[in-house]
Formats: C-alpha cells, sequence, structure tokens
C-alpha cells in the first residue's frame, strides 16, 4: 500500500515501525496532489520536519478559513485575496504541537455560506469519486483532498453540514464536535452561533486521536467548553446496545429513495449485527429547521461579514472619492453573488423591528424547539441516525443540509460516515449525540464503521475507480 | 408582502453595497422565496427565543495587559497607508 | 423663555479605567503612538473572536451601584451594526436589550434649592471605537482621513439619564456630580479633553405645565462643562425663538461649534441608521450572582453624599464646607488627612477652601489633586499656632512657595528669615521705644481707649518689619502699661 492514501493511525503505526519518515510521509502526499489534481487546494504551504507528538508527521490540510500566519488566508472569498493574517487560529498552534504538518489550504465555497461547491469562486474542486461531479461543500476542497489520499485529514468548520455533506459526497469520515469543544479562535466565520470546527479522516479512530488534540479550553474563545476532556475513543468498539433514535417517515419525504434504502437497510443491519435498539422517534420539524438555520446564517452573515471595507485588509476598490464609494463599491466588487444575497436576507430581517419579529426573533424561537425537541428525544434514545444527505452527489430539491443543519442548530455532536455507493457515488450515514457525548459518539461510529466495511463492501465495493 | 427591487436596493445601501438593476431583480426574487416559507414555517411558533446555544456563563478574563502587534504587523495587510495609520478616502459625501 | 420649560436628558460615555482593552489584552495608555497598541481582536480581523475584561464588568456594576441601579442577574452582549471606518468589525458590542444596570438615580445639589434628584436609565458596557484624524480643518472639507485604532476596544460605559434635567445649569451640575462619583469609585479618570469623559444632550422645550414632550434635538461635540451648559442655553434660545414663531423643531442632531457659540444642525434624525442588532454569538452571557454583586458593593469606596453627611456630623463643618470639600475624592481625602495631623476641622476647611483652591484653580482645570502633601498643611498651619509665623505670613509668602517648590513650610520660614520674634528681651527695646515715641496714644489707652492697642502693636510689628510675633507683643505692652 502506498503512503497517499493511509490513515492517519496507518501512517503513525508505520512511522512506528520504521517503515518511513515523516519526510517521507509528506513527500508522497505532496507528489500525490501533483498527480491527481482534483483542485483540492488553493495554495500549498508545506513546512519543514514537524516535531513529534500524538500526530507527529500526520499531513493535515486546513480550510481556507483557517488563518494560517504567513500564509494567505482568504476563506474562499477575493474580498480577502491577499490577506496574510499576522496570526495563526488556535488549532493551528495545537496541530504543529502535536507535530502534525500543515500540508496546504482546502477550497471552500465564499465563506462557506453555500454548501454547492460549484459555487465555489476560485477554482473548480472535482469529487475524486468521479470527476465533473460536485463534492459537496462548503468544505469541499478538505473532503476531495482526504478523499483522494493527498492528506490523511483535514479539518474545517461547519455551520450546517459544511464538513458532513462533502464527507458523505466523497466517501470520508466527517465529524462536527460538541458546540464549544474545539475553538474557533482564528476560524473565520459567519455565522458564529452555528459554527462548529469539523475534522475529516477516512476512519472513525483518526478522527479520535484528532479531536483528543485540538478539543480544550482556549482562553481566546469564550464558548470554548472548560473541564476535563472526556475519553473520546479510549475504550475502542465494544458493541453497546445503544438505543438509535430514527424517523423513517421524516426520512422518506427529505431523503431520495436509494439513500432512504440505503439508510434503512444500514439500521436493520445495525438492530441484527449490533444489537442495537431502533426507537422510531418525531422529527417532523426538519424543514422548520432548515429554514430556521438559514435565517440565522443570514442574519449573523449580514453583521459578520461588515468588516470587509476595504480599509483594514483585503480587496479595496479603486480610486474612491469617498467613503460610501469606497465601502459600497469594495464590497460590490469583492463579495461574490451568493453571499450578496444572503447578507441582504440577513439585513431584512434584522433590518427594521417588524422583521425582526417576524423571522430573526421567530428563527430563534424555531431554534428553542429543535433544540428542546432533540433534547427530549435524549429521554428515548442514545443516539439519532440519519442519512447525511438527502441524496449522493448531483441536482435535486431538498437543501443538502436537511439532516445536517439540526446538530448546529443544537450545538451538538454528529458524525457522517460513508454508508454505501448510490450509482457510482458514495452517500453517508449520520450520528449525532447529546451535547458532551462525543464518546459515545465516537464508539458506536467505531462499531458501525467496522460493520459497514465501506471499504470492501459488498454493495459494489466502496474504492475510487 | 413581497420585496420589491427598490428595497433591496435600500438594503444594499444600509450595508454599503452597489447592486446592479438584474441583481436586485434576482435577490429580491430570493428573498420572496426564503421569506414565504419562513412565513409558513415558523409564523405562529410561541417558544422562548434561544438567543445563546452556549450554555456556558460569565467567561472573562483577569484585566493583564499583553504585547500588542508590531505596527508593521497592524498596517502589513492594508491597501493605504500615512503616516502609520490606515488612510480612507474623504468620510463626507458630497 | 418663561413661556417653555426644558426638558433636557444626557448621554454620558465613559471610558473605564483598566489597563486592557474590553476584548483583549492590548494596552489602553492615552497618547502611544498611533497603531500600536492593536492586535488581531481590536483591529476586527477575520477570525479573531472577543474574551470579556473581568474588570471592565465589575467597573460597570460598581457605577451602576454607585447610581443607585438595580443590576441585572441574567445579561449579555448585543452586536451593534453600523458602517463607519473607525468601527473595525463594523459593529460595536454593546448592550441593546438587557442593560446591566437600571433604574437608578443621582441626588445633585442645587445650592439654595436643596437636592434635586435626577433619574439614571441605564448604564451598559460597550466598546470604544477607533479615531479618524481628518486632513484639514474640519471632516467637512478634509480630503481624505487617517485611521488610529489605538483606542478602539477600550472599554466604555454609557450612561443614560431620564429626561429628568430642566435647565443649562443642572445639566452641568449633574454631569458634574456624575463625574465626581465616577472617579471617587475609581473607575475612569474622566478626563473631557482627553475624551475619556464624553456628552451628548437631548433637548426639547414644551409649555410649562405641559405633560407631554416636544419634539427634541440631540447635541453632539459637548467636550467641556462649559460647553455643555453655553451649548443647551444656546439650544433653549433657539427653539423658543422657533416655537414662538409658530414653526416647528426640528428631530435632528445638531453639533456644538464652541468658537461661534452656536448649534448646527448635522443630519435629520429620520435618516439615522436602524442599527439591526442582535445578541452576539461570541460572548457568553453573564449571570451576576447576588454574593458578586455584594462583593463588589463591599469594594465601593464611600460616596460623596455620605461623605458630605459624616463631615458635617463628624467634623461639624457647616453644610456648605461639607459641599465643597467633597466634590471632589481628591480634596476630601486632602482635607481628612490634614485634620489627622492637625485636629481643628474648620480651621482646615477655611485654608482649603479660600487659600489653597485659590491656587489650584490658578492652574490646570482639568487637574483635581491638590499638588500639596498633606503633611506640609499641616506643618504649616502648627507654624502659625506656635507662633513661628503669623496667618498673614504663612498665605502672603509661605503657601505660594509650597505651591512654587514643593518645599516644606519650614524650610521657607528659616530660608526667608521669617520666624517671628518671640524672644522678650529683643522684643523689649523696641516697645519701650515705641511707647516712648507715641505718648499721647499711651495716654489715650491709659484713659480706657483699648482699641488704641492695635496701632501700637502695629507699630512694633513695623519695626520688626513684620517678624514680632504680635500676641506676644499685645501681652507685653498690657503687662508694660499696667506698671
Amino acid at each position: 500500500m502506498t503512503i497517499a492514501g493511509m490513515s492517519v493511525v496507518e501512517i503513525l503505526e508505520g512511522q512506528q515501525r520504521g517503515e518511513f519518515t515523516p519526510e517521507e510521509v509528506l513527500r508522497a502526499h505532496l507528489d500525490r496532489i501533483e498527480a491527481e489534481d482534483v483542485g483540492a487546494f488553493l495554495r500549498l504551504c508545506p513546512k519543514g520536519s514537524p516535531g513529534k507528538g500524538l500526530l507527529q508527521g500526520v499531513p493535515v490540510a486546513l480550510g481556507d478559513e483557517v488563518c494560517t500566519e504567513g500564509v494567505e488566508t482568504t476563506a474562499g472569498s477575493r474580498i480577502l485575496s491577499g490577506f496574510v493574517p499576522p496570526y495563526q487560529a488556535t488549532l493551528v498552534g495545537k496541530l504543529e504541537g502535536a507535530g502534525a504538518a500543515v500540508v496546504g489550504k482546502t477550497n471552500l465555497t465564499e465563506f462557506g455560506l453555500s454548501f454547492a461547491m460549484e459555487d465555489a469562486l476560485f477554482q473548480r474542486t472535482q469529487n475524486p469519486w468521479r470527476s465533473g461531479t460536485t463534492p459537496g461543500g462548503a468544505a469541499g476542497g478538505a473532503a476531495a483532498a482526504v478523499a483522494a489520499g493527498q492528506a490523511p485529514a483535514a479539518v474545517a468548520s461547519d455551520t450546517g453540514g459544511d464538513v458532513r455533506i462533502p464527507a458523505s459526497f466523497c466517501g470520508v469520515v466527517g465529524f462536527t464536535p460538541t458546540y464549544g469543544r474545539i475553538s474557533r479562535y482564528g476560524v473565520i466565520q459567519h455565522a458564529p452561533s452555528l459554527t462548529q470546527v469539523g475534522l475529516l479522516a477516512q476512519k472513525v479512530r483518526d478522527i479520535a486521536l484528532l479531536l483528543k488534540v485540538l478539543a480544550g479550553e482556549d482562553p481566546q474563545d469564550a464558548t470554548t467548553l472548560p473541564g476535563e476532556l472526556p475519553d473520546f475513543l479510549e475504550k475502542p468498539g465494544e458493541p453497546g446496545s445503544w438505543r438509535i433514535g430514527i424517523a423513517p417517515e421524516a426520512y422518506r419525504s427529505c431523503a431520495g429513495g436509494d439513500v432512504y434504502q440505503a439508510t434503512e437497510e444500514l439500521w436493520q443491519r445495525a438492530a441484527e449485527e449490533l444489537g442495537w435498539q431502533l426507537v422510531e422517534v418525531d422529527m417532523s420539524w426538519l424543514d422548520l429547521a432548515q429554514v430556521a438555520r438559514r435565517l440565522i446564517a443570514a442574519a449573523e452573515s449580514s453583521s459578520s461579514l461588515g468588516r470587509y471595507d476595504g480599509v483594514r485588509y483585503g480587496y479595496r476598490a479603486k480610486d474612491a472619492q469617498d467613503m460610501r464609494e469606497l465601502f459600497s463599491r469594495t464590497r460590490a466588487e469583492g463579495f461574490g453573488e451568493g453571499v450578496k444575497g444572503e447578507m441582504l436576507l440577513g439585513t431584512y430581517i434584522l433590518g427594521d423591528q417588524a422583521h425582526y419579529e417576524a423571522y430573526y426573533l421567530q428563527a430563534l424561537r424555531a431554534r428553542n424547539l429543535v433544540y428542546k425537541s432533540i433534547k427530549d428525544l435524549w429521554q428515548q434514545v442514545d443516539l439519532i441516525l440519519t442519512p447525511t444527505t438527502p441524496r449522493p452527489a448531483g441536482e435535486g430539491e431538498t437543501p443538502l443540509e436537511i439532516f445536517t443543519g439540526p446538530s448546529n442548530l443544537g450545538g451538538l455532536p454528529a458524525i457522517s460516515l460513508p454508508c454505501r455507493l448510490v450509482g457510482g457515488l458514495p452517500v453517508g450515514v449520520q450520528l449525532i449525540a447529546p451535547a458532551g457525548e462525543e464518546g459515545r459518539l465516537l464508539r458506536a461510529a467505531h462499531v458501525l464503521e467496522k460493520m459497514i466495511d465501506f471499504a470492501s463492501s459488498r454493495n459494489g465495493g466502496g474504492q475510487r475507480a | 408582502m413581497s420585496v420589491t427591487k427598490q428595497e433591496i436596493k435600500r438594503l444594499g445601501e444600509m450595508i454599503y453595497l452597489d447592486l446592479t438593476d438584474g441583481e436586485s431583480v434576482r435577490f429580491a426574487d430570493l428573498l420572496n422565496l426564503v421569506l414565504k416559507k419562513a412565513d409558513d414555517l415558523l409564523s405562529g411558533l410561541k417558544d422562548k427565543p434561544l438567543r445563546h446555544i452556549s450554555q456556558l456563563r460569565n467567561r472573562m478574563r483577569e484585566d493583564g495587559v499583553g504585547i500588542p502587534l508590531p505596527k508593521e504587523k497592524v498596517l502589513a495587510n492594508a491597501a493605504e497607508t500615512q503616516d502609520g495609520c490606515f488612510r480612507v478616502p474623504r468620510i463626507l459625501e458630497d | 423663555m418663561h413661556d417653555f420649560e426644558a426638558v433636557i436628558g444626557l448621554e454620558i460615555h465613559v471610558e473605564l479605567s483598566t489597563a486592557s482593552k474590553i476584548f483583549c489584552s492590548c494596552p489602553t495608555t492615552f497618547g502611544a503612538e498611533v497603531n500600536t497598541q492593536c492586535c488581531p481582536v481590536c483591529l476586527g480581523l477575520p477570525g479573531s473572536l472577543p474574551a470579556m475584561n473581568r474588570k471592565a464588568v465589575e467597573y460597570t456594576v460598581k457605577t451602576g451601584l454607585a447610581l443607585n441601579c438595580r443590576i441585572a442577574q441574567h445579561t449579555w452582549f448585543d452586536r451593534k451594526n453600523y458602517f463607519y471606518p473607525d468601527l473595525p468589525k463594523a459593529y460595536q458590542v454593546s448592550q441593546q436589550d438587557a442593560p446591566l444596570c437600571t433604574g437608578g438615580c443621582l441626588e445633585i445639589p442645587m445650592g439654595e434649592k436643596g437636592t434635586k434628584k435626577v433619574g439614571i436609565n441605564r448604564v451598559h458596557l460597550e466598546e470604544e471605537v477607533g479615531k479618524s484624524l481628518h486632513a484639514g480643518e474640519t471632516i467637512i472639507d478634509a480630503v481624505y482621513s487617517l485611521l488610529d485604532y489605538n483606542r478602539a476596544g477600550i472599554p466604555l460605559i454609557e450612561i443614560v439619564t431620564e429626561p429628568d434635567i430642566r435647565s443649562a445649569e443642572e445639566a452641568q451640575v449633574f454631569l458634574e456630580s456624575l463625574r465626581n462619583i465616577v472617579r471617587y469609585i475609581e473607575v475612569s479618570d474622566c478626563k473631557m479633553q482627553e475624551g475619556s469623559l464624553r456628552c451628548d444632550a437631548n433637548i426639547s422645550l414644551r409649555p410649562k405645565g405641559s405633560t407631554v414632550f416636544g419634539t427634541k434635538t440631540e447635541i453632539k461635540n459637548l467636550n467641556s462643562f462649559r460647553a455643555v451648559r453655553r451649548a443647551l442655553e444656546y439650544e433653549i434660545k433657539r427653539q423658543a425663538g422657533v416655537l414662538k414663531d409658530g414653526l416647528a423643531v426640528e428631530a435632528e442632531t445638531r453639533h456644538w461649534d464652541e468658537q461661534k457659540g452656536i448649534t448646527i444642525a448635522m443630519r435629520s434624525k429620520e435618516h439615522a441608521s436602524y442599527y439591526r442588532c442582535f445578541a452576539d454569538p461570541n460572548l457568553v452571557p453573564l449571570d451576576l450572582a447576588a454574593e458578586w454583586i455584594g462583593q463588589m458593593e463591599a469594594e465601593l469606596p464611600e460616596l460623596p453624599g455620605a461623605r458630605r453627611q459624616r463631615f458635617i456630623d463628624g467634623y461639624g463643618l457647616p453644610e456648605y464646607d461639607a459641599q465643597v470639600l467633597t466634590s471632589s475624592k481628591e480634596m476630601a481625602d486632602f482635607f481628612e488627612e490634614v485634620v489627622k495631623g492637625y485636629n481643628d476641622p474648620k480651621t482646615v476647611s477655611n485654608w482649603i477652601m479660600t487659600d489653597i483652591l485659590r491656587h489650584v484653580k490658578d492652574q490646570d482645570e482639568e487637574t483635581e489633586g491638590i499638588p500639596l502633601a498633606p503633611a506640609s498643611l499641616v506643618e504649616l498651619l502648627q507654624l502659625i499656632e506656635q507662633g513661628t509665623i503669623n496667618r498673614n505670613q504663612a498665605k502672603e509668602i509661605v503657601l505660594p512657595e509650597m505651591f512654587e517648590d514643593g518645599k516644606s513650610p519650614r524650610q521657607i520660614v528659616k530660608e526667608k528669615g521669617l520666624e517671628q520674634i518671640s524672644d522678650t528681651s529683643q522684643l523689649e527695646g523696641v516697645i519701650a521705644s515705641v511707647l516712648e515715641a507715641n505718648p499721647d496714644v499711651v495716654q489715650d489707652y491709659l484713659g480706657g481707649r483699648e482699641k488704641v492697642m492695635g496701632f501700637l502693636v502695629g507699630q512694633v510689628l513695623k519695626e520688626t518689619k513684620g517678624k514680632a510675633n504680635p500676641r506676644l507683643v499685645n501681652e507685653m505692652i498690657r503687662e508694660k502699661l499696667k506698671q
């Protein structure tokens, strides 16, 4: 087996056995990036020999919304082109402190505001499973990089499924921890109340390892969770008889037939083979959650993206005669269409008292409804299982984030595992756990991952062509 | 209630965003679509608004002084500087 | 003018004197080189997040407590969104919906009219913006502006009064009292010249006796107490003129032009943008436990009102003295220190209120402290009591020197050779010759006109160039003429 394409754990074990060095690992991944151009990276920034630690010699890709000191960081927007941060995100320091090697910055949709990777502005990123197909977004570059073996792991932000959706489309593991588990300091965000720093890798154990390195309180992010870190995956794999919440009716109405069928078969197998107990629950609020999440994201975006005015950094319109012209043209020329639309939507719903009450405040009420509804579910179930995306990569009516958005509304940990191929393209299955229960989530995901055995699954072989 | 092109222009002015006529029409359509859905799904909800998803409270730091960025780094990303400051064209309009 | 009553409310911004900024550890030093007290947080760089300064919260609460406010048990911070080059994030973190302190009041002294209560609507915490330096005379004819973000992110409190103020004088007294309290509790230096205390005023007129509010204007750029008073006096006259002409007052923001002594319309209020406020997700809410509030309350020093009363009750001072002495913390502290060493409160009070205050006032208007060590005034008073110098010498010669050079009174007395002659053998000869030279006066005295004693003592003082101890001279002459 070649180095590029190995999982994080395989790389660490290989190094430990003396089969290859960190330098060889890095070189192998850089070679793969060069050999197979899927447009995952906006720029590479390989550094010299990394230090010792839990992730020694493990190449990691970063979404381009993660600030890297001295390395251009654009969050996928023209308005930030040329911006070289004078500081780095907390998570970058933690990765490097653990010996990981940051290889480069991956593509995303502008400020991560769209889940449709086709909207990305700088370059087209391909789905490594099928050229010409979308990898999903917003973190399409990160997912494509992991799927193509160009980096065994990636870190990117998730405000509604940005990590899990492309993970589903690209056949890799995508994970978002509890809100506040990983510091957001230095991660460029449009909707901070929804942003969870997510992880992508090939295996659940890789995720647990990355989480162990990245989790923890950060004095520079007031929302980071204090206290002892829970045991993420120390006791791997004992098949617990988890009570699993499923909402077949809601899933059927939101997901395509193939995807629904794949998910249903999976939970049935899990019941038979793992002894998981299936509990039908109500999720009639999925549509409501979707629109509430979008409104909240739009409202926060209209505020968070106000700072891009051409004064201190980033793009600046030429020859403006006064401040209004400088601001208005800088922003008109610097932002893409999708971002403009969401900012206008956000401005509308915050822009006067009546709209604020009818839309923004109602969205916060809906958020509470979803929050409480899921909280109530934990009385009956230990985990919730859903499709990750309503369809594999491709066109469709249902919003891509229909299944992934609710966990962002609730600040809950969730993971997407490759489930099977549908029409030759991967689709994922998602598990959601209560806040703070990443340990439970990862243990269950680990068991489920083994059962699915995606890489050599009978469903046409979970291997890229 | 439907959002008009003119209203979109006004919103654009609020957030300092020049919009073409074409954009204004497209964005009016977009907003009408999303707001219609919001009207259908969200109106009438009586739950308490959830303002903060973080359950944490009282996160504060002590009042200690640290080292600021060097001035060159403060100004490094600016398009235009003068005398150690960020320069902008006249603030008031004609 | 007598037809109308002014209704005035003030909005006061006070920069808190924390060592670091509200959300980052950048220093808050005034007057530093431009853009040298900035970091990713206060520059609003993409990805940066705020970390709340505990002291900024505590200072706000202390201000609220000192102004008799209710302290919120649960509160949070909002984003107030607007665009301006000095606002790095295009939003100001502030408190719209849940201010830390509400519903207080401040009692202000109105001389013979007694005191007046002014309601405090709210005190909330927010962040300071940067500074625009305009190239050109004013912002209006500047061709470009330069931005310095050293000030951005200094913690700022906004204090909003109820519209309880009825005259320009009351507004000034309120502001002075407020500044006094804020300085008492040591949460800000309140220097209007440096901008750490700023005031905007809302003012409307209504027919006397009416309970309905008229249309108000907002007056900005009030950079001194004098400006507050003058601007409001001007605006009252202006609005009265408008109303008397049967016209309507425009709801607008007006700029005070200090040179011209007028207010000028800036922009119409209708165009003022709506701030699109919502809770900032990057800061978690505050729950203020009663215990924490109690602790802050316990840390508050004695406030001016209580101290004034104590000066009356404890030192037996007249109300007027107590009022003047407690009108600044520094002065009240100075008084109490002096009294510790020289236990005659009324004498100390007289000295401070007349001679010392006169010297202080000759200096910078903003200097609040008394540039004297309390011990040196104690020494001066003791020198008078011991008869080493007389009161006149102390006031006219020694005190000015003390302010000038900071030398001790004893040293000044020595250097200037001011010691009074209290040696009877030295004085006897002088007295004898004065009595000899003024036989008529002596006769008058012996005939019962005791008043002439003053003349005789004066002659002795003249002969000794003022050094003779007048009390001693008086006694000695009396004794001599008895014989």
